[in-house]
């Protein structure tokens, strides 16, 4: 590191010797920078896959991730990536890519007997985080 | 919190007066406050007759971190996903490799997909300064 820059120590340690560990703050490591975050809703109608597209434009390949809220199955809950449930007969599976242009987050319900996870319609609230930084 | 420190107000916010919430940055969260990336890169890996695709990443971070993980694969260059999202190739891309698993060690951690014959895989990642 060169001998520039910001460093906060957690309370304690002297700020002049301590470790990266036992730093608040070093700006030796960057942060991912949040952009936007925004929430979109896919209506779940039966089994299928249901995808939604958020532009973004930036022209690059953004850092994202994304939570889905499943209601009323699990409204208190925030699913990260991921959202699993089985003992329905088949399976709910999430996808996501994000293009130099859009983010594309698909949900696919493929309960054998239809409506055994959810009576549908059913919402699927996705909560998502679009970051400056580049992945590409 | 010792009346000493650093705090960063959100916009339209007094920093004198802010709640936790309210602001961007404060001392008082402690080591997790910033969530600072202690190590990112990226990797790239081909299968040549269908089979396992594992990545190796060695780090000398001491503790298992936090990760993030993206990937490419060559079936579809245009397109970067969250790992381990895309088992189900919802996005039309079914005989794309799959991510299947991911450990973490203090040391290192290992990434692994299923590939068909001449797939081939990049990832990004980001380690972070926080233990898992």
């Amino acid at each position: 590191m060169t001998d520039y820059g910001i460093k906060i120590s957690i309370a304690g340690q002297d700020v002049k010797t301590a470790t990266d560990e036992q730093m608040v703050l070093t700006s030796k490591f960057p942060f991912l920078k949040a952009y936007a975050q925004g929430s979109v809703t896919l209506t779940i109608t039966g089994t299928g896959i249901f995808s939604t597209t958020v532009t973004h434009n930036f022209g690059y390949y953004p850092v994202f991730v994304h939570y889905a809220v499943v209601d009323p199955a699990s409204p208190s809950e925030r699913w990260f990536g991921r959202f699993g449930a089985t003992g329905v007969g088949g399976s709910i599976g999430i996808d996501s890519n994000t293009t130099t242009s859009t983010l594309t987050i698909a949900w696919e319900d493929t309960s054998v007997a239809p409506g055994a996870f959810e009576t549908y319609p059913y919402p699927v609230y996705l909560y998502y985080y679009l970051f400056y930084d580049k992945l590409a | 919190m010792a009346d000493y420190g650093l705090k960063i107000s959100q916009d339209g916010y007094d920093v004198k007066t802010a709640s936790d919430t309210e602001l961007v940055f404060s001392s008082k969260f402690g080591t997790y406050a910033s969530m600072t990336i202690a190590v990112s890169g990226t990797a790239n890996k081909g299968s040549v007759s269908g089979e396992q695709i594992e990545f190796s990443i060695n780090h000398s971070l001491g503790y298992t971190p936090f990760i993030l993980i993206y990937y490419r694969t060559s079936v579809n260059q245009n397109n970067w996903q969250w790992f381990p999202l895309g088992l189900e190739s919802l996005l039309g891309h079914a005989d794309s490799p799959d991510p299947i698993f991911l450990n973490i060690y203090d040391d290192h951690f290992t990434l692994n997909f299923w590939a068909f014959a001449g797939n081939s895989v990049i990832i990004k990642y980001y380690l972070f300064n926080v233990s898992v």
